[in-house]
């Protein structure tokens, strides 16, 4: 929807029309530069077709020179020959200043699950949704907490530290409120014997 | 000849206030109407707005923001004059702003209601803490509210206080293993870390299923655990109140010795309709109910109505501490330390509370790597590394009452319906400007204990959502607008159901006391009609 992407304000003055603009983006399928780019920096699948296509929608309509910043990563990373984006962050082809933007809009839209940039001020904006679920950002702690609105445990999970936690010295968990001092400053909690 | 009625009571806004109010006098037997500027929204679909939203941190956007009840979403709908923007959340449909509230519900503290007699500054309730806290109990009672009894909530170290004529209706929730971290810590330096009472429920409650730790309660609770006034709503229908939607008040109509005699509500599609009734009660939000006041020309013979408007003004920190804490686990906020909630420093500066936030550190912590630029398998290292050890305050002032703070009618702007919208001036004051270095100093003395890493302070002040004085509450009709009933001193039948009437702000968050004034109202007034 056009509101999502809040491009009427940001096109202002640009001479296209927002619709002709994202009439033509739509129409176009996402270029398998830019899925090879995308699956390349963030080292997932991205197997969700609507979430690239959205992508891919709002990224060429925030930016029209988007399809073909998304060509040259592309072509950089096919013809640096490394295997995976450490190497490729370790080779020289990454000193490239515009190719590192790309990759950081494309690494920015599949990991926040949105394009665009939400203003500090003001509630009208150029972001547009990609995907909640799919957003590769709470892929890194998915075991230890939960993508908001689906909840794992039952009440009162939270009192237990995440499996694997690092046991510090201090008091175990306590899950009734008795007033802090005694609750959780035990002479054998501040003793460190836990 | 006996005059007729549409109703014994007409209620104007279905918030957490309004809808308290309404079930109250309809399970007394008396016939209600309740208007509302919105529509009902189930909670299904606001739930699937909030997963399908490009912000979510923004949380109006999964509500409506129509042309016709417009909500701060909308910047055509507030305009502010003054050096801070002031621009409260809130929402317009059945339930009102507590659909993405947090459900921190708070008693005032009897120094907070005789703020001018302990300590020199801003205003005095013209009722004690005393006269409330039977209504507190039964607000705490119809909302779920989960406390701890043993704790002392003015955050000195004392034994219980306030006092309580009764436990509270449900046991707290267990620590999150964050705030246990921090606790263990951080108490030793001599803070009190105290639970926060929250509308989130651990048990099976009034039809609602205990907390799960969805970790969404902003912008909506997926399954009803936390409170929202929708509840009461429907509660006040089952109870034999008669709901509008889409009836937005725009005029009290005056008659003969002060009465009201009716209001007037306009719909989507510009009918009018003029309803009578015995009494008026206005619920219609912390700014909103000061504009049918002034566009009315009622209750303002002391012109206060729309002054000394209040927020609990804020800023806030991020850090990351020495150890994993993970936040992110339960609800989004917990409890805090409240040293400064309370004290004679108050005669100097305001009072100050720091709350624990915890929403799932993520978003915050992915965005900041991007744009540092971390890329690659390094960002997700970071994520996790970050995410586990990411902890924010969010930290409030006690804001105190000047006429200069004011909401009004804008003089030329108009919503879809013809009616005005509205205009803000704002001025952070002296007395919180007094009192940021000291929460700052206490932000660097966490960090310290914390062996962390400072992120951030934020720069400025922040909105808290949290209206008070639109609509202040007084002893003297020349400088207030209700009395300690929340009648309004220029008209006998007259009730404001609102944050608004508060005329000292503290720094709890004000809903739960705005619910047992309501449900006080609807008391007094089922004694009269
Ligand atoms: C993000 C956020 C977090 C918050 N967290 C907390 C918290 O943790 N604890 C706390 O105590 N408070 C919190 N608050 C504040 C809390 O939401 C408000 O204090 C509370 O909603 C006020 O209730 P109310 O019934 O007065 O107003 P509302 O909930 O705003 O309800 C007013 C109703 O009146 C209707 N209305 C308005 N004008 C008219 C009209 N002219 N005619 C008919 N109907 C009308 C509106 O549509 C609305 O439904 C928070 C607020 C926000 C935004
Ligand atoms: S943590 Fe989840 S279940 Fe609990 S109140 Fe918040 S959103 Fe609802």
């Amino acid at each position: 929807m056009l509101a999502g992407i809040g491009g009427v304000a940001f096109l202002a003055g640009s001479g296209f029309s927002v619709d002709a603009l994202l009439a033509q983006a739509q129409a176009a399928k996402p270029s398998g530069a830019f899925l090879h780019a995308s699956r390349f920096v963030t080292s997932a699948p991205l197997t969700d077709d609507v979430a690239v296509m959205r992508a891919w929608t709002q990224l060429s309509t925030l930016d029209r020179e988007f399809p073909r910043a998304a060509e040259r990563l592309s072509a950089a990373i096919t013809s640096s020959g490394v295997q995976d984006m450490a190497a490729f962050l370790a080779a020289s082809v990454s000193k490239d200043e515009a190719l590192l933007a790309t990759a950081r809009t494309i690494t920015a839209a599949f990991y926040l699950g949105f394009t665009g940039r939400p203003p500090s001020e003001g509630h009208k904006d150029t972001t547009g949704f990609v995907t909640f679920t799919g957003a590769l950002m709470w892929r890194p702690t998915i075991d230890a907490t939960v993508i908001p609105t689906y909840a794992r445990g039952g009440t009162n999970f939270w009192v237990n530290p995440p499996a694997g936690t690092p046991v510090p010295r201090g008091p175990r968990s306590i899950p009734e409120w008795q007033g802090s001092a005694h609750s959780s400053n035990s002479a054998a909690d501040r003793a460190g014997k836990v | 000849m006996a005059e007729t009625y549409d109703a014994d009571v007409i209620v104007v806004g279905s918030g957490a206030l309004g809808s308290n109010a309404a079930y109250e006098l309809a399970k007394a037997g008396k016939s209600v109407i309740l208007l509302e500027a919105g529509l009902r929204i189930p909670r299904w679909k606001i739930v699937q707005n909030s997963r399908n939203s490009s912000r979510r941190s923004d949380y109006n956007r999964p509500y409506p923001d129509a042309e016709w009840a417009m909500t701060t979403e909308s910047e055509e709908y507030l305009e502010n004059t003054g050096s801070f923007a002031l621009r409260p959340g809130m929402l317009k449909l059945v339930g009102g702003t507590t659909w993405h509230w947090a459900a921190a519900t708070w008693r005032y503290l009897p120094a907070d209601m005789k703020l001018k007699s302990t300590y020199g500054v801003g205003r005095d309730w013209p009722i004690s803490y005393d006269d409330l806290e039977p209504w507190y109990q039964r607000a705490e009672e119809a909302l779920g509210v989960v406390g701890s009894d043993e704790q002392d909530q003015s955050g000195q170290g004392g034994p219980a206080f306030p006092p309580r004529s009764k436990p509270y209706p449900l046991p707290p929730e267990g620590k999150t293993y964050m705030f246990q971290r921090l606790e263990a810590r951080l108490s030793p330096l001599g803070f009190n870390f105290i639970h926060e009472p929250n509308a989130r429920v651990t048990k099976p409650y009034d039809g609602r299923p205990a907390c799960a730790g969805n970790n969404n309660c902003m912008p909506v609770c997926p399954i009803g655990a936390m409170y929202s006034g929708g509840f009461h709503a429907d509660h006040a229908e089952a109870a034999g109140a008669k709901l509008l939607t889409d009836a937005t008040a725009y005029k009290l109509e005056k008659g003969a010795n002060g009465k009201i005699v009716a209001v007037h509500y306009r719909t989507s599609k510009g009918e009018d309709v003029r309803l009578t009734a015995r009494y008026f009660v206005v619920a219609a939000h912390g700014l909103e109910t000061p504009k049918l006041l002034l566009m009315s020309d009622v209750a303002n013979s002391s012109d206060q109505v729309g002054r000394n408007l209040m927020d609990h003004t804020g800023i806030g920190m991020h850090f990351l501490a020495d150890e994993e804490v993970w936040g992110g686990r339960g609800a989004v906020q917990q409890g805090g330390i409240f040293n400064r909630r309370d004290g004679e420093h108050r005669r100097e500066y305001a009072a100050i509370k720091h709350a624990i936030a915890n929403p799932v550190p993520n978003p915050e912590v992915a965005k900041r790597l991007i744009d540092q630029g971390v890329l690659g398998p390094e960002l997700d290292r970071r994520i996790r590394d970050e995410a586990s050890r990411w902890v924010e305050f969010s930290t409030v002032f006690e804001m105190l009452p000047h006429p200069t703070n004011r909401v009004q009618p804008h003089p030329t702007k108009r919503d879809a319906l013809g009616i005005p919208t509205l205009t803000v001036h704002y001025d952070v004051d002296d007395y919180v400007a007094a009192a940021r270095p000291h929460a700052e100093a206490d932000f660097h003395t966490f960090v310290k204990g914390m062996n962390g890493q400072l992120i951030d302070i934020s720069e400025g002040w922040q909105n808290r959502d949290h209206l008070m004085g639109s609509v202040i509450m007084g002893a003297d009709p020349k400088d207030s607008v209700v009395d300690g009933d929340c009648r309004t001193h220029d008209h006998d039948n007259l009730f404001l159901a609102t944050t608004g009437v508060i005329p000292a702000s503290g720094v709890i968050n004000p809903t739960l006391t705005g619910v047992a004034l309501s449900i006080r109202i609807a008391d007094t007034i089922a004694k009269e009609v």
